[in-house]
């Protein structure tokens, strides 16, 4: 008994409201801490089950583990002995790190319900201890912590899980009603209680909604998949940090290596952790359901709430915000899970109410830690990032200056063709000239007849060409009118005879002598213009056995209007295949990649259409079909 | 029928050369003109039966210039010739029109072979040519009465071919 001329602290039975209700910030944290107790107590599983209050039923969260269970001596000294909490090194399951070394947590019962039934059972014994606590009883201030008592009997139970050892506790006269909502929002919070990269050994735990079987079932922890950037740390034993950093795409961080960093306290010795970012927000297959941010796992159990959304803790939100879209690590993209022990880093300690680390030099230290790696991070991200905006300006600049050739050509065009036309004429009228003088001074010669037939054909041709160009870089591309699709052909085939010529191409132009449509020529003129010379390039630089040669034909079926363009080239490699129609793919050398878009886009506008078949070695056809628009 | 009075009109001189020596060489009398005030001149001290002219020179209005040379010389027949038209526009088609407005006889692409230009001179002076040109020969309006103004107005009405400007 303690001496009257003692000075003793005594406690009011409101302290127990006070740790207890008041403490935790949320239900779902509550629910945590008992997950927590049971795991310490060596459970390999716990269930957790949540029963709505409905009409019949008052509502009710049962929480069953199959742990080492308490006798009545154990209960009396931990239970019962608020703050208490087995150091580390004493714990029976050697194998665990205690998680819940604050020994509150039973208290956090009360801020799900005001009556809490405990059944506990240790191994071989044959009946259950129950203890029915009615935390109402620690309302009334006057009265000491100490003077609250609570009955205890033993009874043969069925209410532990499996049968064996363990400890049920039952929270009833709930003090908020459990919606889907809450529900909800406990699966998530158990989801991400556990680390995915460091799961505790043999434990599970096991969620029930009555009512809900969406929300039932084991939780599991899945780790994130497919980031675009993973970077890993450790520190060693002496306070060395090792960091390497791989990226899918990235060529600098594809084949990361570990890295000497740089040097902290001994106290985050052992300290690992992954940070992980998409360079675009992820699906919920990739984040695994998870929230974004940086999270803290002691033995492998979360640190909430340090890495949900509302907590900022590493600064990457606020310095976005200053930066104003500067910054490079957008925080909806990353996701990071850092593992520390209580053992090795017994100086970081989070607060009672497990809402953060307690401030010390070591916590501050490991906040430094990440901040250095969200740097280095950040590094790889700005230059992935930049690059391809580099390269995408640079091909923007291309686009730019060749759009700005085309209109200086269609602008030239008209004075280019009377230019042209000019000394046609006199090429023309000269060559007659020669002839008719050469006849009136009696000098018939066959020889210089045909010459003078070669000439006007060249000239004839000329003209033909010079139309074309003319007719393509001038005038509207959206009016249809009457065309007479095989003398377009024709015209467009004969601008590409020089050019298949010098490259021993033979150019086969199958059209009928006239195929009148309604349409949009011009259109079709620049893509019978592109595919030949794409055509062209192919087989210029191709090596294969045969006669190089070019098909053109034209037909009408159903009043649509088919045109097809066939080499015998190579085929088109299978990898560009895909992405045949889109912006700057290219496989030439020196082109633009901007063809065949073009041509695609041109036709969906004028309701056309282009495909392509290809053959490995033995050629490709285009095929273009455009609609007759009259109706 | 050769024999005739032919002035030409064309800013291009090697062209004008050229076309002057088809001409001449079928038999015709042949000036030339590389400017339109010169052209203007050859009018007012030679009669001629056919003016052919290009449309569109360097500060010239080719039509403005043929409703100038009507006045002087009402009845002589003309072939416009023009390289600055759309060529997909039909020969016959610009014809009709510009005989319609400046009472211009022949129109013509250019570039033109030697032979239709001689054609188109035999259709406009001899009544019995069998060319396709008699019928546009035949269906001549008398000459004499269009305006510079008009001719003005006709030459910006038709179909040109887009200027780079």
């Amino acid at each position: 008994m303690p001496k009257e001329s003692e000075l003793r602290f005594k406690a009011s039975a409101h302290l127990q409201r006070l740790i207890g209700r008041e403490l935790f910030r949320s239900d779902e944290l509550a629910i945590l801490e008992l997950v927590k107790n049971a795991y310490d107590s060596g459970a390999s599983k716990v269930e957790v089950t949540i029963q709505p209050a409905t009409d019949r039923l008052p509502g009710e969260i049962v929480i069953r583990d199959n742990g080492s269970g308490m006798d009545l001596d154990k209960f009396r000294k931990t239970f019962m002995f608020a703050g208490f909490s087995s150091r580390p090194e004493e714990v029976e399951t050697a194998t665990r790190v205690p998680t819940g070394e604050k020994g509150i947590g039973r208290f956090a019962s009360d801020r799900l319900g005001s009556a809490l039934s405990v059944v506990t059972r240790v191994k071989a014994a044959s009946r259950a201890l129950l203890v029915d606590i009615d935390w109402r009883a620690f309302e009334d201030r006057r009265k000491e912590f100490n003077q609250i008592t609570v009955p205890h009997r033993y009874e043969k139970s069925n209410d532990i899980l499996d049968g064996g050892s363990g400890t049920t506790l039952r929270i009833s006269k709930m003090r908020e009603p459990w919606g889907r909502t809450k529900s909800a929002s406990l699966r998530r919070t158990l989801a991400d209680l556990l680390n995915p990269y460091e799961k505790p050994a043999n434990f599970s735990i096991d969620l029930t909604v009555v009512g809900s079987e969406k929300l039932s079932g084991t939780i599991s922890q899945s780790p994130i998949s497919g980031p675009d950037l993973e970077l890993r740390f450790k520190v060693d034993g002496s306070g060395v940090v090792s960091r390497r950093i791989r990226g899918t795409e990235h060529p600098t961080a594809k084949e990361g290596e570990w890295v000497k960093t740089s040097r902290y306290e001994p106290e985050l010795a052992g300290i690992t952790g992954r940070l992980f970012y998409f360079y675009k927000r992820p699906s919920r297959e990739q984040s695994s359901g998870l929230d974004s941010g940086v999270r803290l796992y002691r033995d492998g159990f979360r640190i909430e709430p340090l890495g949900s959304s509302a907590a900022d803790w590493l600064g990457i939100a606020e310095k976005r915000a200053k930066r104003a879209g500067h910054a490079h690590i957008v925080p909806t993209r990353l996701f990071g899970f850092v593992s520390l022990s209580r053992i090795r880093n017994p100086l970081l300690v989070d607060t009672t109410s497990r809402e953060a680390l307690i401030e010390t030099s070591a916590s501050h230290s490991l906040v430094s830690l990440l901040k250095e790696q969200l740097t280095a991070l950040e590094e790889i991200i700005q230059s992935a990032v930049d690059e391809p905006r580099w390269e995408e300006n640079r091909e923007r600049e291309r686009a730019n200056l060749e759009q700005g050739r085309l209109q200086a050509l269609s602008l030239m065009s008209s004075g280019l063709a009377h230019e042209l036309r000019q000394p046609l004429q006199l090429l023309s009228l000269e060559s007659d000239n020669i002839v008719t003088r050469l006849h009136q001074l009696g000098i018939e010669d066959p020889e210089i007849l045909e010459a003078q037939q070669n000439i006007q054909e060249g000239v004839a041709r000329i003209e033909q060409n010079i139309r074309t160009i003319a007719s393509l870089t001038t005038g509207d591309l959206e009016a249809s009118s009457v065309v007479d699709l095989s003398e377009l052909v024709r015209g467009v085939c004969s601008y590409v005879e020089t050019r298949c010529s010098a490259a021993a191409i033979e150019l086969v132009v199958e059209v009928p002598d006239k195929q009148e449509a309604f349409l949009n020529g011009k259109i079709l003129q620049i893509v019978l213009l592109n595919l030949l010379h794409n055509a062209i390039d192919v087989l210029k630089d191709s090596q294969i056995p045969q006669k190089r040669q070019i098909q053109v034909r034209l037909d009408e079926y159903a009043r649509r209007h088919r045109l097809t363009v066939t080499d015998n080239g190579d085929g088109i490699p299978e990898e560009q295949r895909p992405k045949i129609f889109t912006h700057f793919n290219t496989g030439k050398t020196g082109g633009m990649g901007l063809g065949l878009y073009l041509c695609h886009n041109m036709l969906a506008a004028a309701k056309g259409e282009i495909s392509f078949r290809t053959f490995t070695g033995s050629g490709t056809t285009f095929t273009v079909v455009m609609e007759d628009s009259e109706d | 029928m050769a024999n005739q009075s032919i002035l030409i009109v064309d800013d291009e001189p090697l062209l004008l050369k050229a076309l002057a020596r088809t001409i001449r060489l079928a038999g015709h009398h042949v000036h030339t003109a590389a400017r339109q005030d010169s052209a203007l001149e050859l009018c007012e001290a030679h009669s001629f039966d056919v003016v052919i002219l290009d449309f569109i020179m360097p500060g010239v209005n080719g039509l403005e210039l043929l409703a100038r040379i009507r006045k002087l010389q009402p009845n002589v027949k003309s072939i416009v010739v023009s390289g600055k038209l759309d060529p997909n526009i039909d020969e016959k088609q610009i014809t009709t029109q510009l005989r319609e407005q400046v009472e211009a006889d022949i129109y013509l692409h250019k570039p033109v072979a030697g032979n239709r230009i001689l054609d188109a001179i035999n259709a406009l002076t001899d009544k019995e040519s069998s060319t396709d040109w008699k019928k546009l020969a035949s269906g001549m309006i008398s000459p004499g009465k269009q305006s510079i103004k008009g001719a003005r107005q006709a030459a910006s009405a038709l179909p040109k071919r887009k200027q780079g400007k």
